[in-house]
């Protein structure tokens, strides 16, 4: 049975959500402002072992954040426990998805809901949200994926065709537009400003980018040749032209967790971190972009 | 009639034209009945006898409305609206096979039948349309749809003025019978979906009790229905004073003709209104002064007539009727629906058509009744009734004046349902949360206790931290109580402190000595200390503050603090850092500002918390710096908060220094909302108009709207703003004649359609939209009473309602010529239209594409620079090689000026 806190919301008051919330490491990354909007908008809920919190197929019209107990989410057949400080939702609205997948509490549980609109504009008015749900998926996507940038099985790229002098600004753009990702239908503004602060690097054969525990600072984006990635464990995988490499390291803050070596020539534009973040910021949808992509990817892993 | 055509939208065709075309089937036929009726009725029987017939519709309506409220649950949309006009067309044709054998309750019948008639298919059709259109849609399209009733009882009295020469009144209703059963097929002209609203959620539909209490809940709706009231009985007064001084005034053989021929002028009275006013009216002002334009003539009519009772002042009356009421009255009764969600606007329909209509109807007949049964002559009772007409049409007006407000809170909350409200302040802490806050000393969770630590030290209660909390289990929990202590002064802790001396946690010990030496100094145990203390981050401890305390000095105070800079590890290098500011120790920054470029981020944090601390100018340029990076930008703007005034003043020399990178000055508007808000506010206004860089603009604007979002009473310099807005709406406008002209061009020679073409396109579409939205966000600042960020979301959501209730906001909140230029940027029609609505903002450029490409090279935005240079030389203009080569330039083979200009000496040299 589902039973809303009414009581505690009265006597603990806005400030003691918000004091729960910033007890919480998953928060930690937000600024008072954004944990004052979660806190506000949040209703705590209480959930009876057994109780159903989500409805398979349901429109989705909210979000969950454990605060105590745990819940059990059925995601592609496969059952979920959800615990303390992790959300069910937050994913499905990030990837644009438009229902539930079915939950129910495990235990006794606490949850914390914020409806999907204002989440959503929360996330609009408040970049510090934004940059900390890069960072928790970024390292949930590196988790997933074994500490390496793609899955091992996946097919070995093409190292694709090599450009002969440097790209223009408006040929970098038009190459940024032309492969599928959050970049292709990008603001332009944004894509320029993207462009504007890459770098065109050329390396041969052996160059080291970074090795496990080199400090995330950059992302490549290689348009030629292929770049080795291998983790600690021996695992390794290769990846070529199209692919934005270390950006989930970058965007996670952790430090490097695999080495990145040049199997062939690399051609690649360089963004720094420092560089790409105030674009983000001034360009919001793309922001929402890059999270709705890192959100299908995290769903499918 | 060309205007109206051109504010339909090829996706509104059908829908539109069918709408006309039922109208008007349907006011043509209800006209032919409605005159055969009168002129059957007015010459039997006596018009004082109308109110009775006036109760019996509002009787006969109620079973009606009940039956329907029944039947919607498997009959509503278009195939009701087909279904209730072939019901019409039966009943009708009844009629005229049976009333020559029905005698005068025939009569009495047909009248009663030629009111619910309306009720029947009207509600039906108004609300298929209601749930069609949006409130936007409807501005534009129900003044041509309205158009069609007009037009259609123009042609029906017409129709039935010429017939009524040649046959008997008894005889139109066969023609009515007739005209109905062709209309019924006009409503599956409709696109399906159209209808699908009701009958698709097999919803059932409520009962009048259950649309009574939802009425009686919502407050805009109460209003409705008391116009609604007020109106029908004023309208019915007007109607009844109208036929009984006809009836008294034109002789019985005449009275077909009569009517027809006043009721043919009246119609195209009312015609001209549709056409030429009602639009501009609805667009032009806000509904409530629509609503209130025929109460206000009812009032000058009703007057007259209590003063003359003559015919004359009757067509006066009937004219502003007959002129407004099917034209800009009931357009503009229909769109104060619009707000109503689907649900909302069947229940408050269903009420008002019962007791709106047919209770105003039931007021006025009493009221007519109870007249005519005292007055001592007829005229007599003309003049009471009239004064009765000015009466409730000053309540009409009132209450039509009144609506505005609740009108707009309607479209407010629709706007609002997903907005994020902001805190004015952190709400201040009550007895219970101080005992939560407390409580949470005590939990399990060492995250939990250090967040409590944290709150009740901003919230200046430290005195509330048990000194017991320093025999907590976790090092970090006691490393923040000593801290706090020390930062607060605590003293009454020292005996506590003094056990912490040999905790085997060498931060703890080192945060022990640091929290002594500021809360009982002594020199002498430090140096007793020091003989024998093997961790280096307490002995870093130790010797800032000997040094500070004067125990150690010179040459040989630096060296030893440069031994711990150079050769100390990260920790100590930190322990080193929180000694100098927990002691707050000045003569240290030189080690501060080396450990501010430290490599390692806790060193950095840790040097930039001891800036913060010392509160020196010598910090500053260092502080500002640290802007530029993510991790420490937070902790480098509270460290310059801490050092108050001065260092505000460095922020604002610092923003407006444009030799500084873009990026980094980026970050300083939100560090400047950290201060006095009303100073932070003045200043970054006052940057904003002269600041080049467009994300610096876009960042000021964020930061003024975090500063007023938590200062609501904050008032900012209005010309500065006004000037912004101007600015910003001119930009939107440049970048939608640009991009036209482009993509015109593209269509003339489809050889331009090249990779750099379609960039130029985009950016310029990209650069409207981001000057757009700059320009609601300007304008929330602008307007503290409207929230324009939400109502921008609301446009962008792009589902009708929310869109619609979005620029019906805008129409209400903004003033002319701000007003048309903004709906002109956030319209959905076609751009060439769009940009009609820039008026004073934006002079048409009225340039061919070639010449376009030239003016934005002169041009002050370096992207559209960029992308226009390598589009010159895609397409090979030679001519613009001198106008290319003057543009500056970062050089080298990556610059798509080089390139272009290589590009041009290579096909064809220089022209």
């Amino acid at each position: 049975m589902i039973s809303q806190d009414a009581e505690g919301i009265s006597r603990e008051g806005l400030r003691d959500r918000i004091l729960l919330l910033r007890s919480l490491s998953t928060f930690a990354g937000l600024d008072d402002e954004a944990l004052t909007l979660v806190a506000e908008h949040g209703k705590t809920r209480r959930y009876r072992k057994g109780d159903e919190v989500a409805t398979e197929g349901a429109p989705l019209l909210s979000v969950h954040i454990v605060l105590r107990g745990a819940l059990e989410v059925v995601q592609n057949g496969r059952t979920v426990l959800v615990e303390e400080e992790q959300g069910i939702g937050v994913l499905a609205v990030l990837a644009r998805e438009t229902s539930c997948s079915r939950a129910v509490a495990a235990r006794d549980t606490l949850t914390l809901e914020i409806p999907v609109t204002v989440y959503l504009n929360a996330l609009e008015e408040n970049f510090s949200l934004v940059r900390h749900l890069l960072r928790v998926m970024s390292k949930a996507m590196l988790e997933a994926r074994g500490n390496l940038p793609a899955k091992p099985s996946d097919t070995v790229p093409d190292k694709g065709e090599y450009f002969e002098g440097t790209r223009t600004l408006v040929q970098t753009v038009i190459g940024m537009t032309a492969i599928a990702g959050p970049l292709a239908n990008a603001n332009m503004d944004a894509l320029i400003e993207v462009a504007r602060r890459t770098r065109q690097i050329e390396v041969e054969i052996g160059h080291v980018f970074w090795r496990p525990g080199d400090p995330s600072t950059y992302s490549i984006r290689v348009t030629h040749g292929l770049v080795r990635c291998t983790n600690p464990e021996g695992a390794h995988v290769d990846v070529g032209p199209g692919f934005s490499l270390g950006s989930f390291d970058m965007w996670s803050g952790l430090p490097r967790v695999y080495a990145a070596e040049a199997i062939t020539v690399i051609q690649a534009y360089r963004i720094d971190t420092e560089d790409f973040l105030p674009v983000l910021e001034v360009h919001v949808d793309l922001a929402m972009e890059l999270l709705s992509v890192l959100a299908v990817a995290l769903l499918r892993a | 009639m060309g205007r109206p055509f051109r504010a339909i939208r090829p996706d509104e065709r059908r829908d539109t034209w069918a709408a006309f075309l039922t109208l008007f089937g349907f006011l043509a036929s209800h006209s032919i009945l409605e005159t055969a009726r009168d002129a059957l009725f007015l010459a039997k029987v006596p018009a004082r006898n109308l109110p009775w017939v006036f109760l019996a519709i509002a009787g006969v309506s109620l079973v009606v409305t009940n039956l329907q409220a029944r039947l919607s649950r498997t009959l509503s949309g278009r195939p009701a609206v087909a279904a209730w006009t072939v019901v019409a067309a039966v009943v009708t044709f009844a009629f005229w096979w049976l009333l020559g054998a029905m005698g005068s309750l025939g009569l009495y019948a047909l009248y009663v039948w030629s009111g619910v008639l309306t009720s029947l298919v009207l509600v039906h059709f108004w609300t298929l349309l209601g749930n069609m259109f949006s409130v936007t849609q409807a501005k534009r399209l129900y003044g041509f749809i309205g158009a069609g009733s007009v037009l259609g009882a123009i042609v029906g009295s017409g129709t039935a003025g010429v017939l009524s020469r040649f046959v008997a009144p008894g005889q139109l209703l066969l023609a009515s019978s007739a005209g109905f059963m062709v209309t019924s097929a006009l409503p599956l002209l409709f696109k399906k979906q159209g209808g699908a609203s009701v009958s698709a959620r097999g919803e059932p539909a409520a009962g009048l009790l259950e649309n009574a209490r939802y009425v009686a809940r919502q407050p805009y709706a109460r209003a409705v229905v008391l116009l609604m009231v007020s109106s029908t009985t004023a309208l019915t007064i007007a109607d009844y004073l109208f036929k009984s001084t006809v009836a008294l005034s034109v002789p019985k053989a005449d009275l077909g003709t009569f009517l027809a021929t006043v009721y043919l002028g009246l119609n195209i009275l009312s015609l001209l209104t549709q056409v030429f006013l009602v639009s501009f009216i609805v667009r032009r002002f806000a509904i409530s002064t629509a609503l209130a334009v025929l109460p206000a003539f009812l009032i000058v009519g009703g007057l007259g007539m209590a003063a003359t009772a003559g015919l004359i002042a009757a067509l006066v009356i009937k004219t502003a009727d007959g002129a407004l009421r099917y034209s800009l009255h009931r357009t503009t009764s229909e769109l104060l629906f619009l707000p109503f969600s689907d649900e909302a606007r069947r229940r408050v329909k269903g009420f008002i058509d019962v007791v709106g209509q047919r209770g105003g109807q039931v007021l006025a007949s009493i009221a007519i009744l109870t007249v005519t049964a005292l007055a001592t002559h007829p005229r007599h009772g003309v003049k009471i009734l009239a004064a009765m007409l000015a009466v409730v049409a000053t309540i009409w007006f009132a209450n039509a004046l009144a609506l505005h407000a609740p009108y707009m809170d309607l479209f407010r909350s629709l706007s609002r349902a997903s907005k994020v409200q902001h805190l004015d302040a952190f709400p201040q802490l009550d007895v219970a949360s101080l005992e939560t806050l407390v409580a949470s000393l005590d939990s399990p969770k060492n995250n939990e206790v250090t967040a409590a630590l944290d709150v009740l030290e901003r919230e200046k209660k430290v005195h509330l931290v048990p000194a017991l909390i320093l025999y907590h289990p976790a090092d970090e929990v006691v490393e923040r109580a000593l801290s706090i202590f020390t930062r607060a002064k605590r003293t009454n802790v020292t005996h506590v402190i003094d056990r912490l001396l040999e905790h085997p946690s060498p931060r703890v010990r080192a945060a022990t000595i640091a929290a002594r030496s500021v809360l009982n100094p002594d020199a002498q145990r430090l140096l007793l200390r020091m003989s024998f203390e093997e961790s280096p981050e307490v002995r870093a401890t130790i010797v800032v503050n000997l040094i500070a305390s004067g125990e150690i000095f010179g040459s040989d105070a630096r060296e030893r603090v440069d031994g711990f800079l150079q050769r100390g590890s990260q920790a100590t290098r930190v322990a080193l850092a929180e000694a100098i500011a927990r002691r707050e120790a000045h003569g240290f920054s030189f080690a501060i500002l080396a450990m501010a470029k430290s490599s390692e981020v806790p060193v950095r944090l840790a040097a930039i918390s001891a800036m913060g601390r010392l509160k020196s100018s010598d910090f500053f340029p260092a502080l500002l710096d640290l802007h530029s990076d993510e991790v420490t930008r937070r902790a480098a703007t509270r460290a310059l908060f801490e050092c108050g005034e001065a260092a505000f003043a460095a922020l604002i020399l610092a923003l407006a220094d444009e030799n500084r990178p873009a990026l980094l000055r980026g970050r300083f508007p939100d560090a400047m909302s950290q201060f006095d808000p009303g100073r932070a506010a003045s200043s970054l206004l006052a940057r904003l108009p002269k600041e080049s860089d467009g994300s610096v603009r876009y960042r000021i604007l964020r930061a003024l709207e975090s500063i007023t979002r938590k200062n609501p009473g904050l008032t900012l310099d209005r010309p500065t703003l006004v000037h912004a807005i101007e600015g910003t709406v001119s930009r939107a406008y440049r970048y939608l004649d640009r991009r036209l002209i482009v993509e015109r061009g593209v269509k003339a020679l489809p050889s331009r359609a090249t990779p750099g073409q379609k960039v130029l396109v985009r950016v310029l579409r990209d650069k409207e939209q981001n000057a757009i939205e700059r320009l609601f966000r300007l304008l929330t600042l602008a307007y503290p009473g409207e929230d324009f960020v939400q109502i921008y979301r609301g446009i962008r959501i792009g589902r009708k309602d929310t869109r619609a209730s979005s620029m019906e906001l805008i129409e209400n909140a903004l003033d002319e010529p701000l007003r048309r230029a903004v709906l002109g940027l956030v319209d959905d029609g076609d751009g060439a239209e769009r940009l009609l609505a820039s008026g004073r903002y934006h002079t048409p450029l009225g340039l061919d594409y070639v010449p376009l490409l030239e003016h934005i090279l002169k041009s002050t935005s370096r992207s559209l620079q960029d992308v226009t240079v390598f589009h010159v030389g895609e397409l090979q203009l030679q001519g613009f090689y001198d106008l290319v080569a003057s543009l500056p330039r970062s050089g080298g083979p990556g610059c798509d000026i080089t390139r272009t200009l290589a590009l041009l000496t290579t096909e064809g040299g220089k022209a």
